[in-house]
């Protein structure tokens, strides 16, 4: 009889079981888990892994000095990294174009004027003789004497049809006028607004988007633009879609500019051929090449520019992390994926955003056995206990995963973590065989944080785990499913109105602008995209065939069954399949956690198993 | 605790039939230029709002009264120093948002204006404003 611990090292979390073994036939006391530290396979992982012994062996009722061995998994030999580039680039040379969403824009309509600073209306140099005017009323004007001097320039017959305010005053002023008057306010960069210049100032009624200003030939119209200049101005109305207020001023020399950066060429290197794709041409095209090269042996981009970077520089960060030289680096997968991005236009005067094209990009390298082995190394000194690796990663997680009650088989599953999907399939008598795609977890959360502009990872990845709800009273709460939730105590002040996330700690607010059905349709997409396109190229990888249909039993294990909205995700899009696929459930009790650290002890069991 | 209405001599007009506002409820003795400039901010958001005089000194129970005898749910109460929000659902004592504005400058009131905003933002549904404001979970 002896004790083993068996320690599964994950991208986030990692994992122990402990198991009495007599006679090869494992009896499991405990389990624990701990979130890991540092990249997996590298010496930070000892903190946590200690941590995790002390945990289970608490549970069990034993000490880790007790143990006669643990086992740890042989890591998936693979790290990803993940990296974003945007295709194309706003660029707004002259301030020609204010766009935004301020809360409360004043009076509705669309007037087009010479822009005029409202000292011009005070000094009595502006005339009823003069062309129409746009007023600009800086933040030093009260909104009572802004509104004062329009008026009374307005009834001496001074042609002002439209204005725009550097402060939240626009209704106040049009309040206080004998006409309502398109007023776009909140435009903090006033100072940049051209003066003298030929404007148009739109503001939709609520609940509406600006029409005339977002359509290029909205602005030819007011501007008399010729066709040429029309072209001109497509990137301006494609910037303002979809806002309720904006102005857009003609400048002579202003010009905005949609520009293609040069994003470069991707070359696969496979066992027969060489193909170069170019990044423009979107994840679709990157795919499908890599699909003809496939299997790949090495991955280039382009020196000197955008890809070629991103693609270096993840070589690098893997050739630093495994301390192998960069040479001997080589990238095994790709997963390309497209995406719309806001990006702040560059030169623009109230933080306007344009929605510009992007391409993210999963990148995977193979490590080796070694790094293992100096964990295993290290461990085994600082708690005195022998250490083994304990085999390949995917035989452990098969072993695990057939605990589950009603599983049988031949058993695919799909482990998916932070960097990669992993796939294993067994079948009676035949050796386990596995695969590991580039793109997870990771890559999902730099799809949400990108699509949806946030600031930090944090919140995306917040975003990713939690669902949402949206505080529509001082008491209630509506779930993104619809459903309503009452509270007996009020909600805190600060969460009123607000988008929150449904965590452990309770509601936690969102600091964004986007509508609750927008964040939810951008977190169900990156996961659409990333985890459950990669489960389909794992499962098909190893099918027999490459033909899903193939397959018996499916089993999701690790992270991705935890997940609140995946597995019913991934169970939609098989089911078309006819196939059984479902959340394990390591030793019926487990979920779909702790199937390495579990098969890591069956399989030590079946070795030492008397014949 | 009675209240007559400062806006229009005919007193009553507070209960149900008159026109819906944010009732704004001030203690005697505060100037009717604080309570213009809360009436101010809701005005922004396009929420008409209704002055009336308390005999309260606590600005919590003037804002209460204002929120429960308003048809939009939504009270402020001012009284010395403090401005008061509340809402016609929270515990009496218990207002949406207190705060301090002894420092609001004179003039613009830029405090008091903040108040009637986010007295505003409750009616419509829109997070308030709370970056220069304690939230007043207590009720000091």
């Amino acid at each position: 009889m002896s004790l083993i611990a068996g320690i599964d090292i994950g991208n986030s979390t990692t994992e122990a079981a402990i198991a009495r073994v007599t006679d090869g036939r494992p009896e499991f006391l405990a389990s624990g888990m701990a979130y890991t530290q540092g990249i997996k396979g590298t010496l930070d992982n000892i903190p946590a892994i200690i941590d995790v012994l002390e945990q289970a062996t608490a549970k069990a009722g034993v000490n880790v000095a007790d143990l006669d061995r643990v086992l740890l998994n042989e890591a998936t030999p693979v790290i990803g990294d993940v990296a974003m580039e945007t295709v194309t680039e706003t660029v707004v040379t002259e301030s020609s174009m204010v766009g935004h969403n301020p809360d409360s824009p004043g009076g509705r309509g669309i007037g087009v004027g010479r822009t005029t600073a409202i000292d011009a209306l005070v000094q009595n140099e502006a005339s009823a003789d003069d062309e129409p005017i746009i007023v600009v009323v800086p933040a030093d004007y009260d909104f009572e004497i802004a509104a004062g001097i329009i008026r009374r320039a307005l009834e001496a017959g001074v042609p002002i049809v439209a204005g725009i305010a550097q402060k939240d005053d626009g209704v106040l002023i049009v309040n206080r006028l004998p006409e309502a008057l398109p007023f776009v306010d909140e435009v903090g960069r006033i100072d940049k607004v051209p003066l003298g210049m030929l404007a148009a100032v739109e503001v939709a009624p609520q609940g509406h988007a600006v029409r005339e200003l977002s359509n290029p030939y909205g602005i030819a119209t007011l501007f008399s633009l010729t066709p040429e200049e029309t072209g001109f101005v497509i990137p301006i109305a494609k910037a303002l879609v979809g806002l309720r207020s904006a102005v857009v001023v003609r400048t002579p020399a202003g010009d905005v500019t949609s520009k293609p950066i040069p994003a470069g060429t991707i070359e696969f290197v496979g066992a027969h051929q060489r193909l170069s794709v170019a990044l423009e041409q979107g994840a679709d095209e990157i795919m499908e090449t890599l699909g003809r090269v496939a299997p790949i042996h090495d991955v280039h981009g382009e020196a000197g520019t955008n890809v070629g970077g991103m693609i270096e520089h993840v070589r690098q960060t893997m050739a630093d992390l495994t301390e192998k030289p960069l040479a001997e680096v080589f990238i095994k997968d790709v997963l390309a994926v497209d995406c719309l991005v806001p990006q702040k236009v560059a030169g623009g005067v109230a933080d306007e955003f344009s929605i510009e094209t992007a391409t993210g990009l999963a990148i995977m390298v193979n490590t080796d056995r070694l790094l293992m082995t100096r964990i295993a190394d290290t461990l085994a000194r600082r708690i005195d206990v022998p250490v083994e690796l304990g085999g390949i990663e995917a035989n452990s997680a098969i072993l695990g995963a057939l605990t589950t009650p009603g599983i049988d088989y031949p058993l695919a599953i799909i482990d998916g973590g932070a960097g990669s999907v992993d796939g294993a399939i067994c079948r009676r008598d035949k050796p386990v065989e596995h695969v590991h795609l580039a793109g997870a977890g990771h890559m999902t959360t730099l799809l949400i944080k990108n699509e949806l502009g946030l600031a930090s990872v944090d919140v995306a990845e917040k975003i990713k785990i939690h669902s949402l709800a949206k505080v529509e009273s001082l008491f209630h709460i509506r779930h993104e499913d619809g459903g309503v939730q009452f509270f007996e105590t009020p909600l805190d002040a600060t969460l009123f109105a607000r988008i929150v996330l449904l965590t452990d700690d309770g509601l936690v607010p969102i600091d964004t602008r986007h509508t609750l059905d927008r964040i939810r349709g951008v977190r169900r997409e990156a996961k659409q995209r990333v985890l459950v396109t990669n489960s389909l190229r794992v499962l098909r990888r190893i099918a027999p065939g490459g033909n899903i249909r193939l397959l018996d039993f499916v089993a999701i294990v690790g992270r991705f069954g935890l997940d609140f909205e995946l597995p019913q995700m991934l169970m939609t899009e098989l089911s078309q399949y006819g196939i059984v696929v479902g959340v394990a459930n390591v030793r019926g009790a487990l979920g779909p956690t702790n199937a390495v650290a579990t098969g890591l002890i069956i399989n030590h069991g079946q070795q030492e198993r008397p014949a | 605790m009675s209240a007559s209405d400062a806006d229009k001599p005919s007193i009553g007009s507070a209960e149900a039939g008159a026109r819906p506002a944010i009732h704004v409820v001030r203690a005697s003795g505060v100037d009717d230029a604080c309570t213009g400039r809360v009436a101010i901010g809701a005005e922004e958001l396009g929420i008409p709002t209704r002055v009336l005089i308390g005999e309260d000194t606590d600005a919590v129970a003037l804002a209460h009264h204002g929120a429960r005898t308003s048809r939009l749910g939504v009270g402020v109460g001012l009284a010395g120093d403090r401005i008061a929000i509340h809402e016609r659902h929270m515990p009496a004592e218990q207002a949406v948002i207190v705060c301090d504005v002894s420092n609001d400058p004179m003039g613009q009131r830029p405090g008091h204006r903040r108040a009637g905003e986010n007295a505003a933002r409750l009616v419509v549904g829109r997070p308030l404003r709370l970056d220069d404001i304690a939230a007043g979970n207590d009720t000091g």
